[in-house]
């Protein structure tokens, strides 16, 4: 014979299998249009999201030949890595897209040497910016950098850079860039290709336009 | 009429903008190989020392002798054939050398020659002679 006891939690845990179905029921329930159009909300892209960026810099850069002999030689010849000078960036940049995947724009520098012989290189080229936390922003760009006096030349720009956002505005900037520049002819060769790889860093200025 | 506020803004902004260089002083890359003619290049390099001399007003024996003395015949080694650029170069690292570091290059005891300026190393002709 069963004891009223054991049935009665039987009873029990039978009732509150019931209770819980009859929520699972509830929920299933058809959203309504509201529900549809609040969920249509919160699940779409966060398209329409741009950021400006504004950047001084300080940077300084190895040559990776320097057939012309120019300072700063750090070896005994002129195939030893050679130093540029100390130079100013300056930079004004934008990026627009999905705010939660990668954005896209462009980015404009002038570079100015801070010693030797008078020189600047403006450089335009296409951004891509990525936000992986609230705090640190990730950007590669990749374009032309035209060097002016003393005499003109044009060659390619990528830089790799991380931005450490320490307010929403402002943060601080590190940046990798690698330039390729074909200088006069040699007796040797048509085209002195002349490789750089500068480090810059300094501050940024990043104003967000929420979508 | 700029006011000179203004005057001294275009000034503060002309100098930075043409304060120097990022890559160097590589050349165009469709500038051609060309000889330097040593009698062009000592004529340009004797102006430019004698100026920079004066701009930095120096007065010892080596600037007398660069802004006094006639040329002597000018030539480069026999084993050593520098470019046009490699002239240019050194020209304009002359001209944008500070007074301190041209002081260098003109001492009288033991003067120093600017890396633009050694066309062709001793070390790299021995090389070249091997």
């Amino acid at each position: 014979m069963r004891s009223p006891v054991g049935l009665g939690l039987v009873v029990l845990l039978l009732t509150g299998q019931a209770s819980a179905d009859e929520d699972e029921l509830l929920m299933e329930e058809a959203p309504t249009t509201e529900d549809l159009d609040d969920y249509a909300q919160l699940s779409r892209p966060r398209e329409g999201f741009g950021r400006v960026l504004v950047h001084s810099h300080f940077g300084r850069g190895l040559r990776f030949n320097n057939p012309f002999r120019l300072e700063r030689q750090l070896g005994d010849t002129e195939k030893s890595l050679s130093a540029t000078a100390v130079y100013h960036d300056v930079g004004l940049a934008f990026a627009i897209g999905d705010a939660d995947l990668v954005q896209h724009g462009a980015s404009l520098r002038l570079s100015i040497g801070l010693d030797g012989v008078p020189q600047q290189a403006f450089s335009l080229s296409y951004l891509a910016t990525w936000q992986p936390d609230p705090a640190w922003l990730t950007y590669g760009r990749l374009g032309l950098s035209v060097l002016t006096v003393p005499d003109a030349n044009l060659g390619g720009e990528l830089g790799l850079g991380g931005i450490f956002l320490f307010t929403g505005a402002f943060g601080l900037n590190l940046e990798l860039v690698g330039n390729l520049f074909y200088g006069a002819a040699s007796f040797e060769s048509e085209l002195s290709a002349v490789p750089i790889v500068s480090l810059q860093g300094g501050l940024v200025f990043n104003y967000e336009v929420l979508p | 009429m700029i006011h000179a506020r203004h005057r001294l803004w275009v000034a503060l902004v002309a100098v930075y903008v043409l304060m120097a260089p990022v890559a160097g002083d590589i050349g165009s890359c469709g500038q051609k190989a060309e000889e330097l003619d040593a009698l062009k290049f000592f004529e340009a390099k004797q102006f430019a020392e004698c100026n920079r001399c004066i701009d930095c007003g120096f007065t010892n024996a080596t600037c007398v002798t660069i802004c006094q003395e006639p040329l002597a015949e000018p030539s480069f080694d026999p084993d050593c054939f520098p470019l046009a650029h490699d002239g240019e170069v050194c020209i304009n690292a002359l001209e944008a050398a500070s007074c301190d570091e041209f002081a260098q290059f003109v001492d009288d005891v033991a003067p120093t020659i600017p890396t633009e300026c050694n066309f062709c190393p001793e070390d790299r002709r021995d090389e070249v002679t091997e």
